[in-house]
């Protein structure tokens, strides 16, 4: 109990965090001219090159150019939110050798920052659907429910990729491969129809393809996800951050000799 | 106010070679992983500092001493032993912790504030002090990348020493800056130091020992050497250099 206190006195470092997360998004654009205005930009010019291969190269029809952007969107951030997080500890050891705070607040000030790249993107996603014809509606205000969803199913990711980075120095090149295989395994590029009979369980289960299907049931068919939408997506954040604590509160001691 | 009982840390001196599964793989293959090495850097260390005490800590380099001050502040855990410190704790085992070169002074005293534990609001109230004292105003937003390293070290030590914890633990940074940074950093100190604040103080100069501290702890190999008044242990100190 007392070291579950420890973890989250996050009170008192809650500042630490934010300057951590300030100083990522501040470095990020620092003598670019444009400035934070890329957090826009970027996913806004990204959307409109896909959907402009996917319309003249496969002559995408209906939906589909949403259907792709949503998916995207959402593993996307996944992707960035992750990766920048493997790093996080071992980047650090300059500070975890010189002074005492709670360690887990570096992983998770990197899953913060990917975050809020999120929240442009979605927006982004969300204008130019309704440029190509969504409808918005008041099924829109459910969407922050499956981000912070992901979002914490995303730092618990990050808890046990951080600490595993740690100990060894291979993880982010398997993860870099196992975010490959992750990727075509999703129902991004293409629809969830298409898997054999057998093995749709399986598809159905992946905690980043629920994101995406909840999603893409509010923008693209108008509807509210069935209930068992919400309790996967709540079962899979929570169970992911509550293993990647203890996880990385177990492993945090021995950080130190691996620097 | 600071307690430790039998602090045993030890190192395993193999650990740090092997690190990716292909090292680990033929590591095996060569014998060489079986073999642990322990190294003890401190062995059944004690000790007791009473709240207001300036306590002093010598010994040669390799002896401990950081691997102690580390264990005491909470950055590492003893293999065994038993630790307790009342109080905030503020450590000064480098400077300038947390700093990012890429950002400016002013945004390095946020960042590296907080990474003290200090929060906003305390820092809003301390900014001007901060530069005052370091002299600095005129590079107040300049990223610290373009300054020269006596200046970061004395935006460092400003920071650093804006607070008086309960607790402070000072590993010889006293030597910052310019003659005169250093002056005015040492009367600084002194102010820390006699301020109420419990000190622990890792230094190789016998004299400031002798004249600050109130009990000296001498370390050898890990062990404790000698305990006990400042007079005392110093002056045997002293002698086995001769």
């Amino acid at each position: 109990m007392n070291y579950i206190k420890r973890v989250f006195s996050l009170r008192k470092y809650s500042f630490l965090l934010a300057q951590l997360v300030r100083r990522d998004f501040k470095i990020k654009y620092r003598g670019s001219a444009l400035g934070v205005l890329w957090s826009v930009l970027n996913p806004l010019l990204n959307m409109i090159v896909l959907s402009i291969v996917f319309n003249q190269v496969f002559k995408a029809v209906g939906n589909y150019k949403m259907y792709l952007l949503s998916g995207l969107v959402i593993f996307n951030f996944f992707s960035e939110a992750t990766n920048s997080a493997i790093g996080a500890v071992i980047n650090n050891f300059g500070l975890i050798t010189k002074v005492y705070f709670p360690k887990i607040i570096l992983p998770f000030s990197k899953t913060l920052s990917s975050g809020i790249n999120l929240v442009f993107s979605v927006l982004v996603f969300l204008i130019l659907g309704n440029i190509l014809g969504l409808k918005a509606w008041w099924g829109y205000l459910l969407i922050p429910y499956v981000l912070l969803c992901l979002l914490i199913f995303s730092s618990g990711v990050s808890f046990i990729l951080s600490a595993l980075q740690v100990f060894f120095r291979d993880v982010q090149y398997l993860y870099g491969v196992l975010l490959t295989i992750w990727m075509y395994s999703t129902p991004i590029l293409y629809p969830i129809d298409i898997i054999p009979e057998n093995l749709i369980a399986l598809f159905k289960v992946n905690p980043l393809y629920i994101c995406i299907d909840f999603l893409r049931q509010i923008t693209l068919e108008s509807i509210i996800p069935p209930i068992q939408s919400f309790l996967y997506c709540a079962f899979w954040a929570l169970g992911s951050f509550v293993v990647g604590v203890v996880f990385f509160v177990q492993a945090q001691d021995k950080f130190i000799y691996y620097s | 106010m600071i307690t430790a009982e039998n602090i045993v840390m030890e190192f395993d001196l193999n650990r740090g070679k092997v690190r990716s599964l292909k090292e680990r793989l033929f590591a095996k293959v060569d014998n060489e992983l079986k073999v642990k090495k322990p190294f003890r850097a401190l062995n059944g260390v004690s000790l007791h500092v009473n709240k207001g005490e300036i306590f002093g800590i010598i010994g040669n380099n390799g002896a401990g001493k950081s691997t102690l001050l580390k264990i005491l502040s909470g950055i590492m855990k003893p293999t065994s032993g038993y630790v307790k410190v009342k109080g905030t704790i503020a450590p000064m085992i480098e400077l300038g912790t947390g700093f990012d070169f890429e950002l400016s002074a002013l945004e390095n005293v946020y960042l590296g504030g907080a990474v003290l534990g200090y929060s906003k609001k305390f820092i809003d109230s301390k900014v001007k002090e901060i530069f005052d004292f370091s002299e600095l105003w005129d590079f107040k937003d300049v990223p610290i990348k373009y300054f020269s390293s006596g200046m970061v070290a004395r935006l460092a030590f400003s920071v650093s020493t804006i607070v008086v914890p309960d607790v402070l633990i000072i590993d010889e940074i006293l030597s910052v800056g310019d003659m005169a940074f250093q002056k005015k950093s040492y009367e600084r100190m002194q102010e820390l130091m006699f301020g109420g604040s419990t000190v622990i103080y890792v230094s190789h100069d016998i004299h400031s020992l002798y004249k600050m501290c109130n009990n000296v702890l001498w370390l050898e190999k890990g062990e404790v050497r000698a305990i006990g008044p400042a007079k005392q242990v110093c002056d045997e100190y002293m002698q086995t250099i001769k």
